[in-house]
């Protein structure tokens, strides 16, 4: 039996403010920059269609060098 | 059969029947960051020669420490961490050796693989999720952002048949300075809203394409009316904290007011209103002076105040012009009017020295 759509919990990422962090004591953006991750934080506050990731989630299969062998066979 | 070569490692789902494939490729190019930098995941043991390198990132000392002895810093990049980079379901405060590894890059700055720790934590999830039936899905944002990305949204967008609340449309919440007095790290007085403070996006997406042209900039009761007009427009109902704080592609269309026009002409743009006012001046001046006066003053406010001087100048000039009776006489009079008027608010705007 497999885990059903409607049971999935999803959980969507938090946007970061960085320069509100940063102005009550707590910066972090060179920390991030090191990382090269300025481009995902502004990735971060945007929507989240929770039906379309439940939909891919049940539907989901690793492919990975095994599974590729198995379909080999 | 059409069996693809193995490349690497690939999630493969679809939506709809479109067919999505995320791989560690993919999220690279979602985040915008190459799949480059240290790896490590999968540690095991108690004897990792991590764990004192770990601990003396983290707590400054060679034994493992508790969340308490941890500075504000580490704690807040251990929060974005769990929540955000690698999500956990639950679980305590300190995280496996992995995440400890992982934040232990953050904290010296050494370029970690981030889109390929993604990318197996991921796998990792889906494993628990098909194998352990559990229920908790990481990464909705940025695999809606995937699904973006990827055209699914435009397809479903043409086809026209979602709408934002089918699609169970949501945001996170936004970590922040007001986080920080949650976590009780700053008090609640220090804690001050900037105006450069990230606000939610708006959870209507583009999905929508007649959106009625609303902001929360508007009255209140001009959104209501748009959101009712809408309504009986399309059936659809748009909830007042669906409407963006800005308008769509910029700030408001403000019309501008004569004034700031005229202030703003330039010198051929005036010249070419002229020939509007001259028409008015031909049609008044066979009949009296007080109206061709009339005129010049109408047009002298209008742009600049003119000097009584001037204005003395040209309604003897058109006195002059009047004695005549030969109609001919009288166009050429109205023109040297014309040119005068041209001149005098030349002068008076300080253009002509």
């Amino acid at each position: 039996m497999s885990v059903e759509e409607w049971e999935l919990i999803v959980q969507i990422e938090n946007p970061v403010d960085l320069l509100s962090l940063a102005h009550h004591g707590c910066d972090l953006r060179g920390i991030y920059q090191a990382q090269d991750l300025m481009d995902y934080f502004g990735m971060l506050n945007g929507p989240t269609y929770l039906t379309l990731v439940r939909h891919f989630w049940v539907r989901s299969q690793l492919y990975d060098l095994k599974a590729s062998q198995l379909e080999m066979e | 059969m059409g069996l693809e070569p193995f490349r690497c490692e690939e999630v493969r789902s679809s939506l709809l029947g479109i067919p999505v494939v995320i791989s560690v490729d993919t999220i690279a190019r979602v985040i915008r960051r190459a799949s480059e930098g240290r790896y490590v995941y999968g540690l095991k043991g108690k004897n990792s020669s991590w764990i004192p390198i770990v601990n003396r990132t983290m707590f400054h000392s060679f034994d493992k420490g508790k969340y308490k002895d941890l500075d504000i810093i580490t704690k807040m990049l251990l929060k974005i961490q769990n929540e955000n980079l690698l999500p956990k379901g639950s679980g305590g405060d300190i995280p496996s050796l992995d995440y400890r590894v992982f934040l232990h890059f953050f904290l010296t700055r050494e370029k970690a693989n981030v889109p390929k720790h993604i990318f197996k934590h991921l796998i990792k999830n889906l494993k628990d999720s098909q194998l352990l039936h559990k229920t908790y899905v990481p990464y909705g944002r940025l695999l809606s952002e995937i699904f973006h990305q990827g055209g699914i949204l435009n397809t479903l967008k043409e086809v026209n048949y979602f709408t934002d609340a089918q699609l169970g449309t949501v945001t996170g919440h936004i970590i922040n300075g007001a986080t920080l007095v949650s976590m009780k790290f700053i008090k609640k007085a220090d804690y001050k809203e900037l105006s450069t403070d990230l606000k939610e996006s708006s959870v209507i997406s583009n999905l929508m394409d007649d959106f009625p042209p609303i902001c929360k900039q508007d009255p209140v009761d001009v959104q209501v009316m748009f959101i009712k007009e809408y309504f009986e427009m399309t059936g659809q109902v748009i909830k007042i904290s669906d409407i963006p704080e800005e308008m769509y592609g910029g700030t408001l269309l403000v019309v501008k007011n004569r004034k700031s026009l005229k202030r703003k002409m330039t010198e051929a743009e005036y010249l070419d209103e002229t020939p509007k006012s001259a028409k008015v001046a031909k049609t008044s001046v066979p009949q009296a002076t007080p109206s061709t006066s009339d005129v010049i003053l109408e047009d002298s406010e209008a742009n600049e105040p003119v000097d009584p001087e001037h204005f003395i100048e040209i309604t003897s000039g058109t006195s002059v012009s009047s004695e005549s009776s030969d109609s001919s006489e009288l166009d050429e009079s109205t023109q040297s009017l014309i040119d005068k008027i041209i001149k005098s608010s030349e002068i008076a705007s300080g253009s002509v020295p």
